[in-house]
Order: structure tokens, then C-alpha cells, then sequence
């Protein structure tokens, strides 16, 4: 951690160590408030709008379990102030005959006391982390 | 107006039948700019007179840069995503 970044940027970077050891959740969930907004665009089997604390762990257990546990996550670039937090990940993983390398975009908002109120998971090739993601 | 637009014309062409859908009235408003090394994160406000509703809406958008700042790749996503579909479905039309 550089001397100028701000403390929600280290509990991401904390949350990504954790994950990739275990998939381990607490650290990513606890980013966020018990009332939150998850948004996950497109057609993939994990798309779909999730709330609260239980709505985002059940996104990211779909996706490590779909992922047969191979997702493996680094961070590109993670920037952060008072208000809005984004980040920039690397998702690799292997899946059967699929394989998937694809940059997510991540926004945060809609800060309060508790954490993060809204957030946005965006992938750059969202073809792509749908065909991955497929059903 | 969704899908990939590949190189300086097609993003040119891209803004040009923004403009000539929305008559020029879309405007941009950011609400926050974070940049890191390699990335910029964007939240917009977009507002535009349309054929019906008109767009109001707030935008997340990313960009990746190369080495020496120009974006070399741009996606981006409508906190009301309905919304701006309907909205360009009936300028369209």
C-alpha cells in the first residue's frame, strides 16, 4: 500500500488475496452494505441484479463454483476516494474445453457508513465471460 | 447503438449518429473521474431529448489507456439500462 492510497482500495486488495487463496467471501462482503445493489450484466448464468449480503455471496459462490474453483483473480488497477470506488481485475480460468482471460471493470457508489450501496461488474468482452459463465 | 466499434472512424461514426438521433442535444456531465495506471473510471450523468422519455441517466464507464494515456479501449453500462434501450429503440424507429 503507497502512502497515498486510500483505505478502500487496501480492503479490496486485502479481499483479492483472500479469495484466490480459498475463495474465501468475508473480506469481498464485507466491502458492502446489508442493503446493496449488485449488478451483473449480460446472459451468463451468473447475470442478474443481487441485493443485500446473502445476494452477493450467492453471486460469487456461482462463480467460483461454476468455475469448478479454477477462477483466479488479479487486480489490475484499483482507485478509490470518499465516494466511489473502481476497479480494474483480470479473470482467468478454466472450465472443460473453455478457457476464460477477460478484464472486469468494477463500481462501487453509493458509499455509507456500513459500505458500498450499489455496485456494477462489468466485463470488457462480455461475450466472452458469458460463454464461460454459460448455463 | 450497442455493440464494438473498432478504430478512430468507427468510433467518429459512432458520436456522429449520436448526434444526429439525439439532434445534439445529448449532454455529458461527469460525476467523478478516478484514474489509476493503466485504467480510468468514469461515472457520468447523460441527459438527451429523445423521441418519447427523455434520457436521463447515470453512466459507469471504463478505459483502458496504453503506455503513452490514449484510450485503447472504451465499454461502459447505464445505471438504467432499460431505459437507455428504449430510449435509442424509439429514436430508431
Amino acid at each position: 500500500m503507497s502512502d497515498t492510497e486510500h483505505p478502500s482500495t487496501a480492503k479490496v486488495r486485502d479481499a483479492i488475496v483472500d479469495f484466490n487463496a480459498d475463495g474465501a467471501l468475508t473480506q469481498v462482503i464485507d466491502q458492502f452494505a446489508a442493503d446493496a445493489v449488485f449488478i451483473a450484466p449480460g446472459h451468463s448464468a451468473v447475470a442478474g441484479t443481487y441485493k443485500g449480503h446473502d445476494g452477493i455471496r450467492e453471486f460469487f459462490e456461482r462463480l467460483y463454483k461454476i468455475s469448478g474453483g479454477s477462477l483466479k483473480v488479479a487486480p489490475f488497477d484499483v482507485m478509490s476516494n470518499d465516494n466511489h470506488l473502481v476497479l480494474f481485475l483480470r479473470f482467468q480460468g478454466e472450465r472443460g474445453d473453455k478457457s476464460l482471460d477477460v478484464t472486469i471493470a468494477g463500481f462501487h457508489s453509493d458509499g455509507s457508513p456500513e459500505g458500498w450501496r450499489r455496485a456494477t461488474f462489468l466485463p470488457a468482452d462480455q461475450a466472452a465471460f458469458d460463454s464461460f459463465f454459460a448455463a | 447503438m450497442s455493440g464494438d466499434y473498432r478504430g478512430r472512424d468507427a468510433v467518429r461514426g459512432y458520436h456522429a449518429r449520436v448526434n444526429e438521433l439525439t439532434r445534439s442535444t445529448l449532454r455529458l456531465e461527469p460525476v467523478d473521474v478516478l484514474a489509476g495506471d493503466h485504467h480510468l473510471g468514469i461515472f457520468l450523468k447523460a441527459t438527451a431529448e429523445g423521441a418519447g422519455r427523455p434520457l436521463d441517466t447515470t453512466m459507469v464507464e471504463a478505459v483502458r489507456l496504453t503506455d503513452d494515456g490514449k484510450w485503447a479501449e472504451f465499454w461502459a453500462l447505464a445505471e438504467d439500462q432499460e431505459l437507455v434501450d428504449a430510449f435509442w429503440k424509439e429514436l430508431a424507429q
